[in-house]
């Protein structure tokens, strides 16, 4: 299943909490849970796959490219300025969608923190994508550009997200 | 907003994970590169540098998956068994793969190049887009590639199926996508 990459992990906690029926807003604890069964063993921290000997080695790279590339037409619709009442439901909504995604990321932290997925009902913890705490790493750039300042900035810079979303 | 310290949290756990053991037999390396490459790069770029931890996990699982592009014609397996290759065996590229999970690595690799100087993961995804390029037109649909193709023997034009959606649309997307990335930084 190829879904897009970015919303996977939105979309899934989104649709985890809907299907549940229990949505609510909670607030994110500070509260650390640790892994008590790391499942990566000795062998796996050690090593180091750039010590691997080559068998076809690369005899000469392809450089890349520089310079301007042509321009592309803008596909996206461009929206008109919001009226308040619009801005007002769209924070609410996106207050809710906050909401769900702090509930399940409290949920992996509980039930499947280091593991690659939690399962929604019965919390256990899933290793289908080989073990390198997915949720994790899969949300970590949404959560860079949503919860740093920085990040913030660039999102907005290059009109990832809304003006009008960040009030 | 209470958020950053969830933030500040992953990132430290992200010292935890090592790649050099695996929980499945198989590496799917498609799914591999856009969830933790991906993930990884992303975070790294969008706290600009803050967190040196990203880019270094990001270079482990680099040369990770650099490894699965160890083959003689230098096309990854994209299935592929990580087991087999520490032991130090060699490897030949998939007989058959979705063309997605071939044609979209080139963002996460192409950046990891960007943001390390090291070439070498950019030139082993231009090595399959050249492929790409060179089989455009041959396929039975001239301008798309089927949606399974053949990298070991290098033939993308056999396959009747395909499609926009599902295990092609991926390819579609990262094109432009790559081709500003490439421009713009």
């Amino acid at each position: 299943m190829l879904l897009p990459r970015r919303y996977w992990v939105v979309l899934s906690m989104v649709a985890i909490v809907f299907i549940v029926g229990y949505p609510f807003v909670s607030t994110p604890s500070l509260r650390y849970y640790p892994s008590k069964e790391g499942h990566n063993n000795n062998d796996g921290v050690h090593f180091q796959w750039s010590n691997m000997k080559t068998h076809y080695p690369v005899t000469s790279m392809i450089p890349m490219p520089s310079g301007a590339m042509k321009s592309i037409p803008q596909i996206q619709h461009k929206f008109k300025t919001q009226s308040k009442a619009v801005i007002a439901k769209n924070t609410e909504r996106r207050n809710l969608v906050l909401g769900n995604f702090t509930h399940a990321w409290e949920g992996y932290k509980k039930y499947a923190w280091m593991s690659d997925e939690v399962a929604p009902l019965t919390g256990m913890k899933y290793n289908h994508f080989g073990g390198y705490a997915a949720t994790l790493v899969d949300a970590l750039g949404m959560s860079a550009g949503l919860f740093s300042s920085y990040g913030l900035t660039v999102m907005r810079d290059r009109h990832v997200v809304d003006n009008a979303a960040l009030r | 907003m209470q958020l950053y310290d969830e933030f500040e949290l992953a990132v430290k756990a992200v010292e935890q994970i090592h790649f050099g053991t695996c929980t499945l037999d198989i590496v799917n390396v498609f799914e591999t590169t856009i969830r933790y490459l991906g993930g990884l790069l992303a975070a790294h770029d969008l706290s600009n540098g803050k967190y040196p931890v990203l880019l270094r996990k990001a270079v482990e699982l680099g040369e990770m998956l650099y490894v699965a592009f160890d083959t003689p014609n230098r096309m990854p397996n994209v299935r592929w068994d990580w087991k087999e290759a520490k032991a130090g065996h060699p490897q030949v590229a998939s007989a058959g793969s979705l063309v997605s999970e071939l044609g979209s690595l080139t963002l996460e690799f192409t950046r990891l190049s960007q943001v390390t100087g090291d070439m070498k993961y950019f030139d082993a995804v231009q090595r399959i887009m050249d492929q790409f390029d060179v089989q455009q037109n041959l396929t039975k649909v001239k301008g798309l590639w089927p949606v399974v193709i053949n990298p070991q023997d290098l033939d993308f034009t056999k396959d009747n199926g395909f499609t926009l959606g599902g295990m092609a649309d991926s390819l579609y997307e990262y094109l432009p996508k790559v081709g500003a990335s490439n421009c713009t930084i």
